[in-house]
């Protein structure tokens, strides 16, 4: 593994867990997922929830095998070089594609709220080289800095959530599943794309947490992962009780949840403060990502500093989001059908191959 | 068109005076993964400024995923 001398407490880990899997997710999942699954959206992010915690287990599992080793010498020491390369190639494509998708999401939330003015290419930009400078800084930085962020964006959405409270009607949430369970389903393959699957990604920073903590590890990710659900369960009950059916025709429905507070002609327009939790979350999982990128790259290529590809990838990104998608509803329609595929294939089925192999080659050698 | 080259050049010399330093210093092998990257770069720094609708990996992935994705979606989508 490259830059060895960096590492995180397990707490630090589970943090940027916590910031990988909430932050974009809180703003974007609750519309889309009322939309598929009507009333019974909170019941696809428990279904998806437990998929994660499956993966997240199985990631553990195989970082305690060999704690020392990176995610792609671990996958070359079970499956060999070919087959890791074979492997690699698919991952890295769809991690190129995620970067770009992240951003792509803010651009449109800047143009159709807050900038309608402003060109993509500044936004975008901006968000890019904001990103690679903290990805530069490495991920003992990141876990430090992203860890107060955090707090400030979870203060700000339950701040939003509470002042929405006179709002909500509890009827709205019934009945649970008005078409049956399909919906629900289909709700669960979004969420579960989008962020569970997702997790899977979490191999490449395992090994960077200190070894001497890692006793703590899954207590703490776990942990981490359990306050994902609840957030997000949180928000889309919110987001029904305030906006009952039209919460599902809403893009950032949590965003036009906040547009609704009044209180006293004091205390209005506070949909200001989740567009900053929105900015905040998308600028975190953008940075995580890309030093994902960077990681897996230098892993692969046998770079020796990480930090030194960090401004080429940020580069393809941004190219990435400015010319991939000609307007906004190409782009939703992609990442809400085909997504939950995709991250499936690409990060879920290679830590499925590697976790068989692995205990194959477990019990091979017990014998 | 102007403004999208002058932002395309403008980014990739801070991000070669950026890792300048870096780049003297790396060995041969990582100058040439850097310089590979470089190829993706100028590509989709064609399509950006040109706007050509030459393929990119949106199309890829919608090629690969899209049908398998769209029978997921409507068989979860069918009335019970």
């Amino acid at each position: 593994m490259n830059n060895k001398q960096e590492s995180v407490s397990s707490l630090q880990l589970a943090s940027l867990l916590l910031t990988f899997a909430t932050g974009s997710s809180i703003i974007f999942i609750p519309g889309q997922m009322t939309n598929a699954a009507k009333n019974g959206a909170w019941i696809s992010i428990l279904i998806s929830y437990l998929m994660g915690a499956i993966i997240l287990a199985a990631l553990i599992y195989l970082y305690k095998r060999a704690p020392e080793l990176s995610w792609v010498e671990f996958m070359r020491k079970t499956v060999g070089n070919w087959i890791t390369t074979l492997l690699l190639i698919p991952f890295i494509i769809v991690l190129f594609w995620q970067l770009a998708a992240i951003v792509i999401e803010i651009g449109g939330f800047f143009k159709s709220t807050m900038m309608k003015d402003t060109p993509n290419s500044i936004i975008q930009g901006l968000f890019f080289l904001t990103a690679a400078l903290t990805a530069r800084a490495g991920i003992e930085v990141m876990s430090r800095m992203f860890t107060m962020l955090l707090v400030f964006m979870y203060v700000f959405v339950v701040f939003v959530l509470l002042l929405a409270s006179p709002l909500f009607h509890g009827e709205y949430l019934l009945p649970v599943m008005p078409e049956g369970f399909k919906p629900i389903l289909y709700g669960a393959y979004i969420s579960y794309g989008f962020p569970y699957a997702e997790i899977a990604l979490f191999s490449l920073l395992l090994p960077f947490t200190r070894k001497k903590e890692s006793g703590r590890l899954t207590k703490y990710l776990q942990l981490a992962l359990f306050i994902n659900c609840l957030t997000l369960i949180l928000s889309i009950l919110c987001t029904i009780m305030v906006l009952g059916p039209m919460s599902g025709h809403l893009n950032y429905s949590l965003f036009q949840l906040a547009r609704l507070i009044s209180i006293q002609d004091i205390l209005e327009r506070v949909e200001s403060v989740i567009g900053f939790s929105l900015i905040i979350g998308v600028y975190m999982k953008a940075a995580i990502v890309l030093f994902m990128m960077t990681t897996v790259l230098s892993d692969w290529f046998k770079i020796k500093d990480n930090r030194f590809l960090t401004y080429p990838v940020a580069l393809i990104g941004l190219l990435l989001s400015l010319s991939m998608y000609p307007n906004e509803i190409t782009y939703f329609v992609d990442g809400y059908t085909m997504w939950g595929l995709i991250d499936h294939t690409a990060y879920v089925m290679p830590l499925v191959i590697v976790f068989i192999v692995a205990l194959f080659k477990r019990k091979k050698a017990a014998q | 068109m102007i403004a999208k080259v002058s932002m395309l050049l403008a980014a990739i010399a801070i991000m070669l005076l950026s890792d300048k330093s870096a780049l003297s210093k790396a060995d041969k092998h990582a100058r040439i993964i850097y310089a590979i990257l470089m190829l993706p770069v100028l590509y989709l720094g064609i399509l950006f400024v040109t706007e050509v609708r030459w393929p990119n990996l949106d199309e890829l992935l919608r090629y690969l995923f899209s049908g398998p994705a769209q029978a997921i979606i409507s068989n979860l989508n069918e009335a019970p």
